[in-house]
């Protein structure tokens, strides 16, 4: 396969399109913290976008698996972590915390978890939460169905994020 | 201490990954291509200085200038209408009987030990004007 020089924004694009899923489930596994592992992604493709011309093309997989893997074990040892690291090796990190034996559908776990977070939420930001991050609607679509400019929305989307964050962040101390 | 995974344990690690149902929101491809390439996805502002706006600022810069040109255009004008009519004289002149009727007043009134407030504040104001007039009219000159 004959890498390009320079990554533009369609090849960008693809990379995402190829690896969003797995990248982000990575970077889901090994903080279980949905917003860090938002966060985690974007990171990922970022530093593959600018990093794209130091890559020599073998295993492409391999390459941004990697970015996301490191990056989210930086993550955890930075010092804003509660949790005092246990383990020693990756493997023992990567062992399944939660319990039940039959495999978990990520997707259906993150979203009964965001749900709770959302009913947590005062209107209208419950609303939009919920339209943003459940029904996986644009600010565009929001805006549309709700009557409201696209920059109130993303404001309100923007509001919503921090508090569900502060959310998380308290559910992972406790 | 976590370690990074060496390449084999990685590679065990995407398989595993791979064989789950994996997930990712559907927003995280444009918010990542946003910031990625940040110029193409803003949404174009409004170019400053439209027509509208220069026109207004135009009409502004032309009253600033023609309040100007009238504040010049009076200092210069009332002045020397001042010395053409010869004021500056006549104060001289019409005050001058008086000033020395005043000063006879305050010379009498030091004689007697006394102080002439009013004659001190006049003194002090017609040497103020004189001075006053005397500049203006240094600036009639460059006309």
């Amino acid at each position: 396969m004959v890498k390009e020089a320079v990554c533009t924004e369609s090849r960008l694009a693809e990379i995402i399109d190829t690896y969003d899923k797995l990248v982000f489930s990575i970077c889901y596994k090994l903080t279980g913290d949905y917003f860090a592992a938002e966060d985690l992604t974007q990171e990922t493709f970022l530093a593959a976008f600018q990093k794209y011309d130091s890559f020599d093309g073998d295993n492409e997989k391999a390459w941004i698996c990697r970015i996301a893997t490191n990056k989210s074990i930086d993550y955890l040892r930075s010092a804003s972590r509660r949790s005092v690291p246990v383990e020693d090796t990756f493997f023992e990190l990567t062992v399944e915390e939660r319990g039940s034996p039959e495999e978990i559908c990520m997707e259906e776990e993150i979203k009964d978890e965001l749900a709770k977070s959302c009913d947590t939420l005062k209107p209208p930001y419950n609303q939009v939460a919920r339209a943003y991050y459940l029904e996986e609607l644009s600010p565009k679509e929001i805006a549309a169905k709700q009557g409201k400019s696209i920059k109130t929305i993303q404001t309100q989307i923007y509001r919503a994020r921090q508090m569900l964050k502060r959310i998380y962040g308290k559910g992972e101390a406790e | 201490m976590r370690e990074y995974p060496t390449d084999e344990e990685l590679m065990l690690f995407i398989e595993q990954m791979e064989q789950r149902e994996l997930y990712a929101p559907g927003h995280l491809k444009a918010e990542i291509l946003k910031q990625a390439f940040p110029e193409k996805t803003v949404e174009a502002l409004p170019k400053p200085g439209g027509g509208e706006q220069r026109i207004s600022l135009f009409t502004y810069r032309l009253k600033i200038l023609a309040g100007m040109a009238a504040a010049i255009a009076m200092l210069m004008v009332i002045p020397s209408i001042g010395a053409e009519s010869g004021y500056g004289e006549k104060v001289t002149k019409e005050n001058g009987p008086q000033i020395k009727t005043e000063q006879e007043e305050a010379g009498r009134e030091e004689e007697e030990g006394g102080v002439n407030v009013n004659f001190l504040f006049n003194e002090n104001m017609r040497r103020a004007n004189e001075r006053l007039n005397s500049w203006v009219g240094r600036i009639n000159i460059f006309e």
